[in-house]
């Protein structure tokens, strides 16, 4: 079985810090840790050593840039809406692994891949930002250019997973 | 014939006699029980010849009862379309399977290419090769063309589904043997995430057929122990019907997995990549052929593969058997098989120091006992009717059988640790290649290192070929190579064993060598006095069994082949009637309308005449930002960025460090220390990660940041002599008029709904134009509004071949169209710029080398064609030379101009800059057209219109 | 497929990375001669054995990085951070595989 649903009610901001200054924006903002997301009012995925995703439900982009600014404003960041620039998908449901583990190398084991573990990798043919939140639930971040193609590769493989499942 | 199966033993196997299965081969129907392959339902039908021979069409038989099998490949349809080169000996059978042997007419046992065969000396080894040079390979082609290849390949549907799939684990076990099953339960009961895998339907390997005890306990009760205490551990993955086709580096396998074959919906195979923290391979061994006259003939058989038979399938392979062997463990091999009520008649073996304790066992039975006796060669014509042995005194002697059991020895399956960059080394006493070491983290146990008996000593005769005639003992079957081959080779001197292996085709079939290597490098080891260690053993590579090629592509095909990536506003060009093409990794409308070049045209001349709206999205957008913001551009580009001013746009030129032109497009000062940069569409990503490469190791010391927003925002560019009427009404947009916003300015800010956005005055056609910028989930909206908006100007949309014939009519460059691997900046017009840069650029060192600045070089120009010629980009610039032509560059770009009524164009030409006004020629698909070389700017040379 | 230990995400499919080729090659001034620009741009170590070169985690943290390499046996040897000179590493004989092996 599995759920996609496509989530658009979300505003997010990409921020991006020299590799220098990282530790320091990490620690003003509470940044997530390398290879997590931290919950919160404001919650963040660690994009990269020098560059996070920063993501709410009900505050504006232009907030989240504000919180940015604010907290540094003497180190160089770059802030910049990234809302339209990503399409989420969140999957659950007991194929949802097997379904990404059609589509990606990472090491999907539940022992490994722990939630709140974010990988961005390749995931069929294209890169993706995939998130655990949870047994069996993920959240897929992707360039909204491939949204479309994306959508149809997750039904395809699952109605093969299924078939796989059942035998 | 169906429900007699005559060669059916009366009880045991583990098959299911109440489940009666029919099936056809060759069209006639046969039945067989749940639990048969179709090989072993064939046998105990008693159908011995199931193909012919590739090159000399032989009849031949089912040789063994494995991934080995060099004979019984046919194509099998169980109701999914007919599958090419199924190895009989692997297809479980199911009710209503059709096979068929193909490649022979009129029929498998009355096949006329035969006649290759009662003609063969004249088709030796490298004949096909030596066609090539005498007389002429013409001659032949159609012919041999014609014979060669294996099997039909399908052309309908397929009805299966393919899937890849990922797979991690800690220990990989491969081969579900006795030494597959000890190996995954002692990595089990470690705590180890074990996965074993098997090829075949049911877990045992040669347990299920081998009744040798293990561990004191009977066979069969080993392996039932071994699968419950496997089952009954949460860390263990089985995967039957799976095969390990690849080792390669690093630890990572692929594994064919045919399991889910059943389903109504079609079968399902999966190609997994598994990484395995350790590897163990316990791919056992395969029993070797023996080398003598006619040992090809259907009813020779491996005597493993007959115990496999008699034990598994309950299928005795004859009912006059004799064996032929040269190794003891083939001795225990027969003596079980007669214990299985297979009754054997005699035992030949050319050594004189068997066991006595095996010859005594063997003739208490009853079984006659022929030590030191040649094998000469087999007797019979389309199945072995005897064989002709010589005793070691000499004389000769005839035995009738209407099955020989043979066995050269076991070969342990070393391909994967081949692969896996394991070394090899001949062991003389097994006569046999055995693992060595390996720089990966695999171990290889139980018969596939050598260890062939744990209880007698393994003992074996040297691997030679018989005194028969050697045009008439076969190493390859699969290949139909005799060892008179390997002797024409040797003559003539492919003596390296790589190079006897491309000549002769020893061991390049879909068997990969399984049962012809070994010998081969024996006689080859023989032919030319070295020993098989020094011989050594050709390269093992994927696969090692056939892959379809459905499930080495998976899922990605037809659509998903390559991801396509749609515009923000897709929705919005479909409702429009967009004709989609794909422009790099987009998919973006070419024109609107149907008739593509009626609607290109009426597309260019409403930009001309009115307004056009095209979509812009796919334009690579970066943000640069930081103190060193300006310096770090300056690297980026040929042009000078200090000087420009925050609110305005530049034109700005790529290279690469060889000063070849890279990408352009026009970058914007923002503030101060921010810019926002424009890459071409299809080169945004690869632009993207050059610059982040020349940031993070060229000019880390650098104080810059780059983000990327190409999909944030979306690009509704309008374009067109209305432009400014159209985007000016949209409510809260800035003064657009030119003393305010001239051309090649930006501005950033809010529209009267709160939306924020960018517009840039720059034109693309020649045309006055901006690009407005908004974020891409508004896209659709935007493109409405501005439509709807622009009606009353006539406003309609553009795609990009009418933006391409709008540019080339303005002659602005298209890099990558108009520019090849070698062009620079001066080629293009941009040599001034270039030269007066005063600070250091990717790719300035470049330009100063006598080469770049010859003006010899092929520069960028226009032409123009008078009348109605037709020319294509591609065409060259001809000058005659002597007797023949020489070409002195090629167009780049030529379309119709609907705005200047003739056909225009831009190509590379030789001192192009210098041959304004001349008269030259084009030739293009064999017509020389002439054309005149004029200034690359054919429409408004002043620029006027874009300025407006 | 190699498996690469990319210094900021840990152990990943090559799929997810770009090569970058030989690393720790120096940029010149502009005022050298022709021959060694030409060395510069064209001239690469390629050898049998350890090489250090660049890889990108580009489908991943989008970080360059550093990778000493074995190129006949394809063993990762150590990876270390733009910016930071080669380890030491001894001599190791390149693992002598027979082609034919």
């Amino acid at each position: 079985m599995l759920n996609t649903e496509q989530c658009a009610d979300r505003t997010m901001v990409m921020l991006k810090v020299t590799l220098g200054a990282a530790a320091e924006a990490a620690a003003r903002l509470h940044l997530a840790p390398p290879l997590l997301r931290s919950r919160g009012e404001v919650e963040s995925y660690w994009y990269g050593p020098d560059c996070w995703i920063l993501a709410s439900d009900d505050q504006a982009a232009n907030d989240l840039v504000e919180i940015c600014n604010d907290a540094l404003d003497d180190v160089l960041h770059s802030a910049v809406d990234c809302t339209s620039a990503l399409t989420i998908f969140r999957l659950s449901g007991s194929d949802a692994r097997d379904v990404l583990a059609s589509g990606t190398g990472i090491d999907l084991r539940s022992n490994k891949f722990k939630a709140d573990s974010c990988y961005r990798t390749r995931l069929a043919g294209v890169t993706a930002f995939i998130v655990a939140n949870g047994e069996d639930k993920f959240e897929l971040m992707i360039d909204r250019s491939y949204a479309g193609y994306l959508k149809e590769w997750l039904s395809d493989t699952q109605s093969i997973v299924k078939i796989a499942a059942a035998s | 014939m169906s429900g007699v199966q005559e060669f059916r033993l009366e009880k045991g196997g583990r098959i299911d006699r109440s489940c009666v299965i029919h099936f056809s081969f060759n069209g006639r129907r046969y039945s067989g029980f749940h639990g048969d392959t179709l090989a072993s339902a064939l046998l105990a039908n008693g159908v011995r010849v199931v193909n012919r021979s590739f090159k000399f069409h032989r009849p031949r038989g089912i040789f063994s009862a494995g991934v080995e099998e060099p004979n019984g490949l046919m194509g099998v349809d169980v109701g999914n379309g007919m599958v090419p080169i199924s190895r009989a000996t692997l297809v479980p059978i199911v009710e209503g399977l059709k096979a068929e042997t193909q490649g022979c007419f009129p029929s498998v046992k009355f096949d006329v290419a035969r006649v290759l065969d009662y003609t063969r000396r004249l088709w030796p080894a490298g004949f096909y090769n030596k066609t090539f040079t005498w007389p002429k390979w013409h001659t032949y082609e159609w012919a041999i063309r014609a014979m060669a290849g294996l099997g039909i390949a399908p052309n309908d549907g397929d009805k299966a589904r393919y899937r890849h799939a990922n797979l991690h684990c800690d220990v990989l076990v491969v081969g579900s043997g006795m030494a597959g099953l000890k190996a995954a339960i002692t990595a089990a009961r470690n705590g180890d995430d074990v996965v074993l895998v098997e090829q075949d339907v049911e877990l045992g390997g040669s347990l299920l057929f081998d009744s040798e005890p293990v561990d004191k306990k009977a066979a069969l009760n080993f392996l039932l122990d071994s699968i419950a205490e496997l089952q009954s551990l949460p860390n263990v993955n089985f995967m039957l019907r799976s095969t390990v086709a690849g080792y390669y580096d690093h630890n990572v396998l692929t594994i064919h997995d045919r399991s889910v074959a059943g389903h109504h919906d079609g079968p399902v195979e999966t190609f997994w990549k598994v990484r395995a923290a350790k590897v163990v391979l316990a791919t056992g061994a395969i029993e070797q052929p023996l080398m003598f006259g006619n040992n090809d003939l259907p009813g020779i058989m491996q005597a493993s593969a007959m115990l496999h038979y008699a034990n598994r399938y309950s299928v005795r392979c004859g009912k006059i058997v004799v064996g032929a062997v040269n190794n003891d463990r083939a001795w225990r091999t027969l003596l079980a098989l007669h214990d299985a009520g297979v009754a054997v008649n005699s035992i030949v073996d050319n050594r004189i120091d068997v066991d006595a304790n095996l010859i005594a066992e063997a003739r208490s039975k009853g079984i006659e006992v022929f030590e030191g006796a040649t094998l000469v060669r087999g007797v019979g014509d389309r199945r072995i009717r005897g064989i002709q042995i010589r005793h070691s005194y000499g004389k000769k002697r005839r035995l009738a059988c209407d099955a020989l059991a043979v066995s050269g020895g076991l070969n342990p399956t070393v391909h994967l640790y081949s692969q896996a960059g394991g070394k090899l080394k001949f062991n003389s006493e097994k006569q046999c290649f055995v693992p060595v070491e390996c720089r990966q983290h695999v171990s290889v146990c139980g018969a596939a290192n050598g260890e062939f008996a744990d209880q007698t000593n393994y003992r074996i005769a040297k691997r030679d070929c018989s005194p028969a005639a050697t045009g008439s003992q076969w190493v390859d079957y699969l290949h139909d190579v005799t060892v008179s081959d390997l002797e024409l080779a040797v003559r003539e001197n492919f003596i390296s064993v790589e190079h006897l292996k491309r000549y002769t085709t020893t061991g390049m079939a879909v068997d990969q060598g399984k049962t012809s290597n070994l010998n081969a490098l024996s006689i080859l080891g023989k032919l030319t006095d070295r020993d098989p260690e020094d011989v050594g053993t050709t390269t093992f590579r994927p696969q090692f069994m056939p892959v379809t090629m459905g499930a080495i592509a998976g899922n990605r095909r037809g659509e998903f082949y390559s991801p396509p990536r749609l515009l923000a506003a897709h929705d919005w060009h479909v409702e429009q009637v967009a004709e989609f093409d794909d422009y790099g990794s987009w998919k973006r409308p070419a024109y609107y309308g149907s008739d593509r070049q009626r609607s290109i045209d009426k597309e260019v001349l409403r930009v001309r005449e009115s307004v056009g709206i095209f979509d812009g999205s796919a334009l690579g957008k970066f943000e640069v930002k930081g103190p060193d913001a300006a310096k770090f551009l300056s690297m980026m580009y040929v042009n000078t960025v200090h000087t420009l001013r925050p609110g305005k746009v530049r034109y700005g030129l790529m290279l690469t460090e060889s000063g070849v032109v890279l990408d352009d497009g026009v970058f914007i000062r923002l503030a101060e220390d921010h810019f926002l940069i424009n890459t071409t569409s299809a080169a945004a990503e690869r632009i993207g990660a050059w610059i982040e490469e020349w940031r993070q190791c060229e000019l880390p010391h650098m104080e810059v940041i780059v983000t990327p927003v190409t999909s944030q925002w979306s690009v509704v560019t309008v374009a067109g002599p209305k432009s400014r009427d159209v985007l000016q009404a949209i409510p809260g947009m800035r003064d657009l008029a030119t003393a305010e916003f001239p051309h090649m300015s930006f501005f950033e800010g809010q529209l009267a709904d709160g939306t924020q956005y960018r517009v840039q005055r720059v034109s693309f056609s020649g045309e006055l134009s901006y690009e407005l910028s908004i974020p891409s989930d508004r896209a659709i909206e935007f493109f409405r509004l501005v439509a709807a908006i622009g009606e009353q100007f006539g406003i309609a949309p553009v795609g990009i071949e009418a933006i391409l014939v709008l540019r080339t009519e303005k002659g602005f460059l298209h890099v990558g169209v108009d520019t090849d691997g070698m062009t620079n900046p001066m080629d293009v017009g941009f040599g001034s710029i270039a030269a007066n840069k005063k600070s250091d650029f990717i790719g300035a060192r470049s330009l100063q080398r006598l080469q770049d600045r010859s003006s010899a070089r092929r520069q960028l120009i226009g032409f123009e064609v008078e009348g109605n010629h037709e020319l294509e980009a591609g065409a060259h610039f001809v000058t005659n030379n002597g007797g023949g032509r020489r070409s002195e560059g090629f167009v780049t770009t030529a379309y119709r101009s609907p705005t200047m009524g003739k056909l225009i164009g831009l190509g590379l030409l030789e001192r192009g800059f210098d041959r304004m006004g001349e008269e030259v020629s084009l030739f293009d698909q064999g017509h020389i057209t002439p054309a005149r070389v004029v200034n690359a700017c054919f429409y408004d040379p002043g620029g006027e219109r874009m300025r407006a | 497929m190699l498996q690469i230990q990319c210094p900021f995400c840990g152990s990943r499919d090559e799929a997810d990375f770009s090569y970058g080729g030989e690393s720790h090659v120096i940029r010149p001034s502009p005022n050298v001669t022709d021959a060694e620009w030409a060395d510069y741009l064209y001239n690469r170590r390629n050898p049998k054995g350890v090489h250090n070169e660049r890889w990108c985690h580009l489908s991943g943290c989008g970080q360059w990085f550093n990778m000493a390499r074995d190129t006949v046996t394809h063993e990762v040897i150590a990876v270390y951070k733009m910016g930071e000179s080669a380890p030491n590493i001894s001599a190791q004989p390149a693992n002598k595989q027979r082609r034919d092996a």
